[in-house]
């Protein structure tokens, strides 16, 4: 075990070196330099026109999109992971287990869904922002959780605190299909779900990474091709790939998509006071009559 | 809670459970060790499966509506039964619709399209415990004949966005 005593050294030459970096980059590059070369790798460059400019360039991947359901893998078509021995046991178990109607939920307690759920499980609009060193994906699904890929060339972290949707950066490249958007995504949680359904998934159980090759197939419509490395439930990477198709309705923005409001019934108290009361549910998470104000 | 619904991740803590309160020694303190944890032990699920409805059987409901919550991650429609072949009357219902309302005003459907006191006619997968209970499949507002489905429209019909044009 790393003890606190140890750990001062690197705490505080880690700033001074990259803030050495920093004023070295600083003095050899001019005012033209562009912004989002990252010379300082502590600080947010301010965006310039030019990489406004430069984003005018690049595939416009900004606004609402909608799963495309004319895909062959709306919602899954016949995804099949490679799961190694034991986590295809633990899948037929689950799958079993919803057939005969007692299902094993694997979205508890408002939990994020995380990756690779954000991106492969929703049935509902997403929103791209494409802004200066930075992709944002904003999600309707999920209680509007949100992911950012990094596009400033920022080095993974060392040792970084694992989350539900990751660390993730990418790149522009030029491939034979077309301009595409590489995205790495490492540092989730190993809890996280490689989901076939609301009650069917296994868990990641670590050193998950995700390479998703991002590219408009036609003006609007985009593919999401994702290559799922999971060494300790897989026995190769599962690929799936997903598609949105771009929509322009303004019926079809997102809205709010709070997690668990549909678990509480609104209801006014003695006091005159608009509350939210928890309806009583079933195992499996069905709402019963019993709790409801009669 | 049935024995039969209960599923065996339940069935773990409620066992880890009783064995931490009978194996403890002051049993004051264990007592209410039970009660925070059986408040903590059930989960709440945000999107969840269906299969505790059972979609073999479908039923028909009559009944009014006694109030339609538009809420996510799931709308909820709580209705009376009324007097019909086959069904009790005065019964509380609660029916779960299984989306929530962003995909469901996309296909015309609004905080208004259901008041209390509507007279409908209701279809679903009724709870498989025999609660009373429902996962929506349709319904038909009596008084104007509307119908009203999760269904999205076909996309061959309809499109989602204006064609494409070529690159």
């Amino acid at each position: 075990m790393t003890s606190a005593v140890n750990l001062w050294p690197r705490l505080v030459a880690r700033p001074l070196s990259w803030a050495l970096i920093a004023a070295a980059a600083g003095l050899a590059a001019g005012p033209a330099a562009q912004a989002q070369t990252a010379a300082d790798p502590l600080l947010n460059p301010k965006p310039t026109a030019a990489d406004w400019a430069a984003i005018a360039q690049q595939p416009d991947l900004s606004g609402v999109w909608l799963p495309d359901r004319k895909h062959a893998n709306y919602p899954f078509g016949k995804a099949s992971p490679p799961w190694n021995p034991q986590a295809a046991a633990y899948i037929a178990e689950q799958q079993r287990l919803d057939k005969v109607g007692t299902p094993n939920n694997i979205y508890i307690n408002c939990l994020p869904e995380g990756m690779p759920s954000f991106m492969i499980m929703t049935l509902n609009a997403l929103e791209i922002l494409q802004t200066p060193g930075r992709l944002t994906l904003l999600s309707e699904f999920d209680g509007n959780r949100q992911r950012r890929i990094w596009l400033d060339g920022r080095p993974r972290p060392e040792d970084a605190d694992a989350t539900f949707s990751g660390f993730s950066r990418g790149r522009w490249e030029k491939t034979p299909q077309g301009e595409t958007l590489v995205v790495e995504t490492t540092d989730i949680l190993p809890q996280t779900f490689l989901p076939l359904g609301q009650a069917v998934g296994q868990a990641n159980n670590g050193d998950l990474r995700i390479v998703e090759r991002i590219r408009l197939v036609e003006p609007d419509r985009l593919e999401d091709a994702l290559e799922i490395h999971a060494p300790h439930v897989l026995t190769a990477p599962w690929r799936i790939t997903k598609s949105f198709v771009r929509t322009r309705e303004r019926r079809n923005d997102i809205v709010e998509g709070s997690c668990l409001q549909g678990k509480f019934q609104a209801q006014v108290d003695k006091q005159g006071n608009h509350v939210f009361v928890p309806i009583e549910h079933e195992v499996g998470g069905a709402p019963l009559p019993r709790t409801v104000s009669k | 809670m049935t024995p039969r619904t209960m599923t065996p991740m339940l069935s773990f803590l409620f066992s880890r459970l009783f064995s931490r309160l009978f194996s403890h020694r002051r049993p004051a303190a264990g007592l209410a060790t039970v009660g925070l944890a059986l408040a903590a032990a059930v989960p709440a699920w945000a999107h969840h499966s269906f299969a505790m409805y059972d979609g073999d059987k479908p039923r028909v409901l009559q009944a009014t509506v006694k109030e339609f919550q538009w809420a996510n991650p799931h709308v909820l429609l709580w209705i009376t039964t009324d007097e019909g072949a086959g069904q009790k009357a005065g019964e509380l219902w609660t029916i779960e619709l299984s989306t929530s309302p962003g995909p469901l005003s996309r296909i015309g459907w609004t905080k208004r399209s259901l008041e209390p006191g509507d007279k409908i006619s209701v279809e679903i997968n009724p709870l498989r415990s025999g609660e009373l209970g429902g996962q929506f499949r349709k319904l038909t507002v009596l008084k104007t004949g509307q119908v009203l489905t999760t269904a999205l429209p076909n996309p061959d019909e309809k499109p989602l966005t204006a064609p494409a044009a070529k690159p």
